[in-house]
């Protein structure tokens, strides 16, 4: 019975603690937004790192993300014949769903993975400890300026991934429906409101937030050699996949 | 701008890289299922291991993205229709054409594609992949082929209950949410034979393409366990992608295949 | 000066340390012996604050601070440098700007300064011609010479040492043993090594602590070292499978 009990109870206690240091990241990092105690020269490294190299994929997936968006409106739009359909799904959608959705999971495991990697690999070859013993917090040196970045670009990247998705969308309504792109732009600008691009932005800055919490906890408690860099990366990536569709949930029921 | 161009330059070199060691991949691997040259039994413990560890995963972002979506689309409806007789037949279509397989897809590719990338490329710089050659058995027939035939059958059987959990989960919110009475969300009357050969379709597809991907990635993974990391973190980016690239191809496919007919 | 007072450390049932004091002046060369898994690093980690006694008291200079938060060790460890074990550099930097970067945050500097700072740390261990290399390029015996840079960049009263020359061949062990005796003539760092080369310690030591089943078995100097008349001790420094040690 005991056994039982504590098998079934064993996750509970890890995703409880798990839980915990998450909260504690996020709580220590908003501490150093006042007074502002930000490294600035970890901030910039890490915005030009993550940013500017995810930049191609992002594109691409915003590209697919438009694409096939304006694709599954299209299935209606024939059957239909409701061509104000094709706007609704390009600018609605995608921009406000699917974009910041596709982008925010390529992000996580790009960006996220990436980083729960590096921490782990500084953890377990006491690169964090030496940080220590130099005297240099390692949470103010490697996990504020990373977190902000993540948060900062993550934005970026989005608004730029909005309007390539919007072009992908152009694209293929183009190629495949025979939509001009005049009518197309039309479209779009007549069925989506500001709302809808501010909802998705928003959403992409929180998931920052939430990729970078979720991979600094995993990459710094990681255990045990290389075996456990895998296994934080891998945390990582899943925690960060649940996180991502529980705060998209809980904006979408709060923005509606 | 100029380093802009490079950065692009390069990932396109990267990309066609990829493509051909894929490529020949993908052929080795065709050739060792036509021969049946791998173990039974291996298919069916990889498939049994695959989609119990991505099972609740599963569930629980498909229930997110089925109530996000029906909350989404409710809302809409209100908004421009007044009307939300089609939610759930209109839902269980962009479900099966598109949701369940291609976010099922993504996430098999975050679970199973990472786990694959991370054991192949343990295997590879610990040098037991060439132990397994000095010992005469062909690596693809041994690692690739079992976990490609395991990832197809996972990626059907859990394409098919991660649809149906979406559907319910969807049911659920727009009676919560909304008051849309069970009976009237739970019509499958808008489903055609087209919709489900196309979800079967991504399915088979994706199911072949995360295992191949991520294997991949495993064997050209270098340097110890800073390797292992890179080849996770890549397997996670190159699934995706290929997925994202099929859902497009596909539904464009079957989008004509369904004007030509009608 | 540096007192340790009746240390107890375990690790769950694994009693790693029980019951050690001694002292160690300034401006020694203070080697810590014993064999593998006796507690040499683990003390040497209660200095700096990455472990914390069970019980027992650690003073530095006059200071207890055994109790001390870590905000403030953060005082406690600009006294006192660590050259790690695999020397421990940040793989992402190259050899200066893994210099640099521990000074340029402790000293205000801006980048010149602190570069031009490194780059003398760097000719005093003769690593000049390095500065622009990324660590996973180098040796170890390299390595290791920068991480003493880094270390002492910082100018630290204290420097510690972790097994210096474990991973290193024959040769480059015995630079690295030139070279902390040097440091520690030249900048009169007090210098503590935790070691099991008994090259090491008869070259270069000035007082030598040797712990054996968690307890100190003996302090003393080099000289006495090789005059004991403990079986156990003897044993060690002549590197016997036979005898009391099992």
């Amino acid at each position: 019975m005991s056994a039982l009990v504590r098998r079934l109870g064993a996750p509970v206690t890890s995703a409880a603690r798990d839980a915990g240091g998450m909260t504690l990241i996020a709580w220590r990092a908003l501490r150093a937004l006042y007074p502002l105690n930000i490294e600035r020269e970890e901030l910039v490294r890490a915005m030009y790192k993550f940013g500017y190299m995810s930049l191609p994929i992002v594109a691409v997936t915003a590209f697919f993300a438009g694409g096939i968006m304006v694709l599954q409106a299209a299935m209606y739009v024939a059957q239909y014949g409701a061509y104000t359909f094709v706007g609704w799904a390009a600018g609605f959608v995608t921009l406000r769903e699917m974009g910041p959705l596709l982008i925010g999971l390529m992000f996580s495991g790009r960006v996220g993975a990436n980083n729960a990697a590096e921490l782990a690999t500084m953890t377990i070859t006491e690169q964090v400890d030496a940080l220590r013993v130099l005297a240099i917090d390692p949470f103010r040196y490697l996990v504020v300026p990373r977190l902000f970045a993540m948060i900062v670009m993550l934005f970026c990247l989005t608004a730029i991934g909005d309007l390539v998705a919007i072009g992908g969308g152009a694209l293929i309504a183009r190629l495949v429906l025979g939509i001009e792109f005049r009518l197309f732009f039309d479209s779009v600008s007549a069925m989506v409101v500001m709302g809808d691009l501010t909802i998705g932005l928003v959403k992409s800055a929180v998931f920052g937030l939430a990729i970078g919490v979720v991979s600094s906890h995993f990459g710094l408690t990681v255990k045990g050699g290389a075996r456990g860099v895998g296994h934080a990366v891998n945390a990582c990536v899943v925690g960060n996949a649940i996180l991502i569709f529980v705060v998209d949930y809980f904006i979408t029921a709060l923005g509606t | 701008m100029i380093a802009l161009t490079q950065l692009l330059g390069a990932q396109t070199i990267w990309l066609f890289e990829q493509f051909l060691g894929l490529r020949s991949l993908f052929w080795r691997t065709v050739a060792s299922l036509l021969r049946r040259r791998f173990r039974r039994s291996e298919v069916i413990e990889h498939a049994y291991n695959f989609a119990n560890k991505s099972l609740l995963f599963l569930f629980v972002t498909m229930g997110f993205v089925g109530m996000i979506m029906v909350f989404q689309a409710c809302f809409q409806a209100q908004r421009l229709l007044g009307d939300m007789t089609l939610i759930g037949p209109a839902f269980l279509q962009l479900v099966i054409r598109e949701f369940a397989p291609t976010i099922g897809g993504l996430m098999i590719a975050t679970r199973v594609g990472a786990g694959i990338a991370a054991e192949i490329g343990s295997m590879n710089v610990t040098e037991q992949i060439d132990a397994l050659r000095m010992n005469g058995a062909d690596p693809v027939d041994h690692l690739v082929a079992p976990r490609i035939l395991a990832g197809v059958v996972t990626m059907l059987s859990l394409g098919i209950f991660g649809a149906l959990f979406m559907f319910l989960v969807g049911g659920v919110t727009a009676k919560a949410a909304f008051s849309v009475p069970y009976s009237t969300f739970f019509n499958m009357g808008l489903i055609k034979p087209l919709d489900v050969m196309s979800f079967l379709n991504k399915c088979v597809v994706y199911g072949f393409v995360i295992p191949l991907v991520a294997a991949h990635a495993g064997f050209v993974a270098r340097g110890g366990s800073e390797g292992v990391g890179s080849a996770t973190t890549r397997s996670v980016i190159e699934c995706s992608l290929w997925i994202l690239m099929f859902d497009l191809g596909i539904g464009a496919f079957y989008f004509i295949l369904q004007r030509a007919i009608g | 000066m540096i007192r340790f007072e009746h240390i107890k450390k375990s690790f769950g049932e694994k009693v790693v340390l029980d019951d050690v004091s001694f002292d160690i002046p300034k401006g020694r060369v203070q080697f810590v012996i014993g064999m593998s898994g006796t507690g040499k690093s683990v003390l040497m980690k209660h200095l700096v604050g990455l472990l914390k006694p069970d019980s027992g008291d650690v003073w530095l200079d006059g200071e207890n601070i055994t109790r001390l938060t870590e905000r403030e060790f953060y005082r406690v460890r600009k006294k006192c440098g660590m050259v790690f074990q695999h020397s421990t550099l940040f793989d992402s930097m190259t050899i200066l700007e893994n210099i640099a970067m521990p000074i340029r945050k402790h000293f205000a500097l801006d980048s010149k300064a602190a570069n031009a700072r490194a780059m003398e740390a760097l000719e005093l261990v003769h690593l000049g011609k390095e500065a622009k290399r990324l660590p996973p390029e180098l040796g170890a015996g390299v390595r290791k010479r920068a991480a003493i840079a880094r270390a002492l960049a910082l100018k630290p009263d204290y420097l510690i040492y972790d097994e210096p020359t474990t991973a290193l061949d024959p040769i480059a062990a015995r630079r690295i043993d030139g070279l902390i005796r040097e440091m520690s003539d030249k900048t009169g760092v007090t210098s503590l090594v935790v070691s099991h080369d008994v090259r090491s310690i008869f070259a270069i030591s000035d007082s030598v602590a040797f712990l054996y089943r968690s307890k100190l078995q003996f302090l003393g100097t080099p000289a006495e070292l090789k005059a004991t008349t403990d079986p156990i001790v003897k044993q060690f420094i002549n590197g016997l499978s036979q005898g009391p040690i099992t």
